[in-house]
């Protein structure tokens, strides 16, 4: 996650850069160097033209200036060209404005060289006046002389073919009739050969520098400059278009930034939420044992405030119990150094006064450094004390259920009294017959020892009988609190047949059993469920008791529940229930009968449900009621709805 | 573009005075009247600047070494001897062969300030000069190439290099040393300079006049600007011949320390300025100058001779061409 942010965040940074090296026209500074080559060849152009027609004017002090404005031509020149290099662009306009600078060179050389003489020799003609030579041609040939100086004049003025032809006419007609000897001679023919010189020179030098003034590296330096332009436009397009990419990528960039920093503002003000609304306690802690930050929840819990907090009196390894301490150190904290985060668990903080407060905790280790995190802290002090009172209300409940269970109890065993002493006398009686019959035995001569000792075990036999009966009533009506024995059903059903046997002969009722072998053991308090089957049994009776039409039968069966623990039906023959009383037979003192309580039937379904099993009650088939009970076997969690026993056929 | 105004002329009653009238007009449209800026033709010798002494200093090392010719016989300063005149006494002077050279040897001093370099006015730099002379067969027979291997193989002048260019010597750094060097050659402080200048007592009124014959004889056509010359070409001999016809076209030479820089001209064969200046008057100008005349400009001349590093340039002492500088 880290390495894709630095990753994407390197990314965005190269692509930034890249749009905004692209945006920036590099080339610009150069290009303007460039330009102020192209106004330094202007310049100088200019000033060639100025000064080369200062020059013919004679007005020009010196040369140096037009070498100057060609040394700043061929640089600027060589500048452009370096550009041109540079910006591989076409070479030809370049090179043909170097080429113009041969030719302006050339041309400028050129005129130099003609105007000097020219120069020259207007300065002789100009001397002329003052010369001696000049003197010595007298007032004959004055006149054809001035008038040739004035030709020449004309030509320097105007150096048009008339006034060439002029110039020429006058160089004739002075030559025809100049002195050829002496000192007139050799001056008219010092005249002459300026004249000469300079009717041939004249136009030759004006031609130069029309040429020169006609700026013949216009053109070049036009196209030059035309193409340098375009190529600068076409590259100031180009960075434009990338600086309004950049301006775009940014504003998208920006609202992403934005986006995202809505996000997570949102998100802290979430979290912050949970932490400010102090639902619960929450603090970020150090491996150091400082708590660095903490919310009011947590500073109630352990009754610290914030003062305590800021001056940093409150650390988490002072706040938890020492024998505490030992544990968060050899378990907790070396699982949070592996996996970032432990699961809540309880533990317990000691408050500011040094009394001890339980709590739920849990901590996560913050990404950036494991020995920093945050922890959430859940005050179990009322959680703690509810379930107290709970398990004291449950535990008075089931006192009383206790109670209950053993008050009917007696008073079931007060119905069967009958029935008790049938069962008690039976054994007693045979005792006595017994001892009759060993007496007997003695009596006679000689003694009979064998059978003595035969009616003497059976005296044992019946003597043990009895003392079990008595041991069994004792133990229905003793009053204990309820245990967990695992026990075999069977037996208890058994056990508890034999106590209303008696009562079922006195009306008449036929008990059958259906008992299915191999069943599980199951967990339980054996009074208790044998109390809820003898009720079944003895309430089966009594309904039955009061019909006399057809066999009146109970069915006692057990089978094995389809959930896998035991299921027990008791099953009648007698008139049934109504459907109102069906909906009512569990309640509390409900009771169809005129001597009733009204508790049996709700004792026995809350005994049955303190076992984890159900009872219940259903019509039996032709006739009568089914009431049936399950339990489960230990480890069983729920008794889903069971199904009843099959019927068997046989009589077990 | 005409600055001379047509004057009309009173036909065949012309005189005398309607000439001078011409003339005035025409002396006024001439070079020899200073223009209306106020500015002479003539410029003063700027002082050498913005030049790394160290460079000179190598440069001065290396005018001086033999080595820099074929055979270790000549120097750039066997030739230019910058102690006196920056060129020789000899008409020609002689290469590594013992060939005597076609032109008299130009005086180095203030070359840098020539347009055009060489009687020839074919050569545009003093770099290309001094590859030149170093290429040529008749000079040094040698090549900037083959210098520069004599040159590295002293370590003395290779550790000179690095200090002063921060590399070890190549051809480059040996053209800019030497022409540096000679960039430093200039001459400033001459009278005529000083007189430019405004110190009006730098020069006499029969100097300053000679000046102003200088001017009014069109010789300042040719022969202005810093260098009084040196920016242009020119035919020789226009009127009359001016010893040996080629180059048809030469550069004007510079009149800067004319008065030290005997013999003259392209062949060497005025051996004074006054004989100079007379034959330039016919040549060029196709006028017999008064001996007064010739006095006066050769008086000008002499104001222009300027000085380097403080010592007056001075004529060169004669000598056998080709001597060996002993080092």
């Amino acid at each position: 996650m880290k390495l894709a942010l630095a990753a994407g965040g390197a990314l965005l940074l190269a692509l930034l850069t890249w749009l905004l090296l692209s945006g920036i026209n590099t080339n610009a500074s150069a290009y303007a160097e460039t330009q102020r080559a192209f106004d330094d060849f202007a310049l100088a152009e200019a000033s060639i033209g100025r000064n080369v027609l200062q020059a013919r004017a004679g007005l020009l002090g010196n040369y140096d200036v037009l070498a100057e404005a060609e040394e700043a031509m061929e640089s600027a020149v060589s500048r452009i060209r370096l550009h041109v290099e540079a910006e591989n662009l076409d070479p030809k306009p370049v090179e043909a404005l170097a080429a113009a600078v041969g030719q302006y060179e050339d041309l400028i050389e050129r005129f130099k060289t003609g105007n000097s003489l020219l120069q020259n020799s207007l300065s002789y003609v100009g001397q002329l006046s003052t010369d001696p030579a000049f003197g010595a041609l007298g007032d004959q040939f004055a006149p054809s002389a001035t008038a040739l100086a004035a030709a020449i004049l004309r030509l320097a003025g105007d150096s048009s073919p008339e006034s060439a032809k002029s110039l020429q006419q006058h160089i004739n007609r002075f030559e025809a009739q100049a002195p050829t000897g002496g000192l007139e001679g050799e001056a008219a023919q010092a005249l002459l050969a300026h004249a000469r010189l300079l009717s041939d020179l004249l136009p030759e030098v004006d031609q130069t520098l029309r040429t020169l003034v006609a700026a013949p590296g216009r053109q070049p330096f036009e196209e030059t400059r035309e193409l340098l332009a375009r190529t600068q436009a076409a590259f100031e397009v180009t960075a434009q278009r990338f600086r309004v990419l950049l301006y775009a990528v940014s504003l998208g960039l920006l609202v992403i930034a934005l986006r995202l920093g809505q996000r997570l503002w949102t998100r802290t003000l979430r979290i912050r939420r949970l932490v400010d609304a102090n639902i619960i306690g929450i603090f970020i802690w150090d491996l150091d044992g400082r708590i660095i930050e903490a919310n009011d929840a947590f500073l109630r819990t352990v009754d610290y405030d914030r003062e305590d907090l800021v001056s940093g009196r409150i650390r988490w390894t002072e706040l938890t119990p020492p024998e505490w301490l030992d544990s968060d150190e050899r378990r907790w904290v070396p699982e949070l150094k592996m996996s970032g985060s432990l699961q809540p668990f309880e533990k317990e903080y000691l408050r500011k006064d040094g009394s001890r407060v339980p709590v739920l905790i849990g901590l996560a280790s913050f990404e950036e450094s494991e020995n920093q995190g945050v922890a959430f802290v859940l005050d179990l002090t009322e959680r703690k004390r509810a379930e107290a009172e709970a398990r004291e209300s449950e535990r008075r409940y089931r006192e009383a259920l206790t109670e209950l269970a053993h008050a009917n109890r007696v008073a079931t065993m007060g119905q069967l009294t009958a029935s008790i002493a049938h069962e008690v006398k039976q054994p007693i009686g045979a005792t006595v017959n017994y001892a009759l019959a060993a007496l007997r035995f003695l009596d006679s001569r000689p003694p009979d020892l064998g059978e003595v000792r035969q009616t003497l075990a059976n005296i044992v036999k019946a003597g043990s009988r009895a003392g079990d009966v008595i041991d069994r009533i004792r133990d229905l009506i003793k009053r204990a609190p309820p245990r967990k024995d695992q026990l075999e059903i069977n037996g208890a059903i058994r056990e508890v047949i034999e106590f209303a046997r008696h009562e079922a002969v006195k009306n008449g009722v036929s008990v059958r059993t259906e008992l299915a072998d191999a069943l599980p053991l199951i967990e339980g308090d054996r009074v208790e469920l044998q109390q809820v089957i003898l009720n079944l049994i003895i309430n089966a009776i009594e309904a039955m008791s009061g019909t006399s039409d057809g066999s009146q039968e109970l069915i006692i069966s057990s089978c094995k529940a389809e959930s896998g623990g035991v299921l027990v039906a008791v099953r009648d023959s007698g008139p049934g229930l109504a459907p109102a009383t069906l909906e009512h037979i569990f309640d509390a003192f409900y009771t169809t009968k005129p001597d009733g309580m009204g508790m049996g039937l709700s004792i026995c379904r809350s005994i049955i449900e303190a076992h984890g099993g159900r009872l219940w009650v259903s019509a039996n088939v032709p006739r009568g009621a089914v009431f049936q009970f399950t339990v489960p076997k230990p480890g069983d969690v729920l008794q889903p709805t069971a199904g009843a026993c099959p019927k068997r056929d046989a009589w077990s | 573009m005409t600055m001379v105004p047509w004057l009309p002329f009173p036909g065949r009653k012309a005189s005398l005075l309607a000439l001078a009238v011409l003339a005035g007009a025409l002396t006024a449209a001439g070079p020899t009247v200073r223009s209306s800026s106020g500015a002479e033709p003539i410029t003063p010798i700027p002082a050498p600047a913005g030049l790394d002494p160290r460079r000179v200093a190598l440069g001065e090392q290396l005018f001086r070494d033999p080595r820099l010719s074929h055979d270790n016989t000549l120097s750039c300063g066997s030739c230019h001897d910058t102690s006196t005149n920056g060129a020789s006494a000899n008409a020609q002077d002689r290469g590594v062969h013992g060939l005597l050279l076609p032109f008299n040897t130009p005086t180095v001093f203030n070359a840098a300030l020539n347009f055009r370099l060489n009687w020839e006015g074919n050569v545009r730099s003093l770099e290309h000069e001094a590859e030149a002379g170093l290429r040529n067969p008749a000079i040094m027979a040698s090549s900037a190439e083959k210098a520069l291997v004599k040159i590295s193989a002293d370590e003395v002048m290779t550790q000179r290099f690095r200090v002063t260019y921060g590399r070890a010597p190549d051809v480059p750094a040996l053209l800019n040393a030497i022409t540096t060097y000679e960039r430093s050659l200039l001459t400033p402080g001459s009278r005529f300079d000083r007189w430019l200048a405004g110190e009006t007592s730098a020069i006499s009124p029969e100097e300053l006049s000679g000046y102003q014959l200088f001017k009014s004889l069109g010789c300042i056509s040719c022969h202005q600007g810093v260098n009084v010359g040196g920016n242009l070409s020119h035919r020789h001999g226009i009127f009359r011949t001016l010893g040996t016809p080629e180059p048809k076209l030469v550069r004007v030479p510079s009149l800067r320390n004319v008065a030290a820089t005997a013999p003259y001209f392209h062949d060497g064969s005025a051996a004074t300025l006054n004989e100079a200046v007379r034959q330039m008057g016919l040549a060029q100008l196709d006028r017999v100058l008064t001996d007064s005349q010739i006095g006066s400009i050769v008086a000008f001349l002499r104001t222009l001779t300027g000085a380097y590093q403080g010592r007056s340039v001075v004529p060169a002492s004669a000598r056998p061409s080709a001597d060996p500088v002993p080092r």
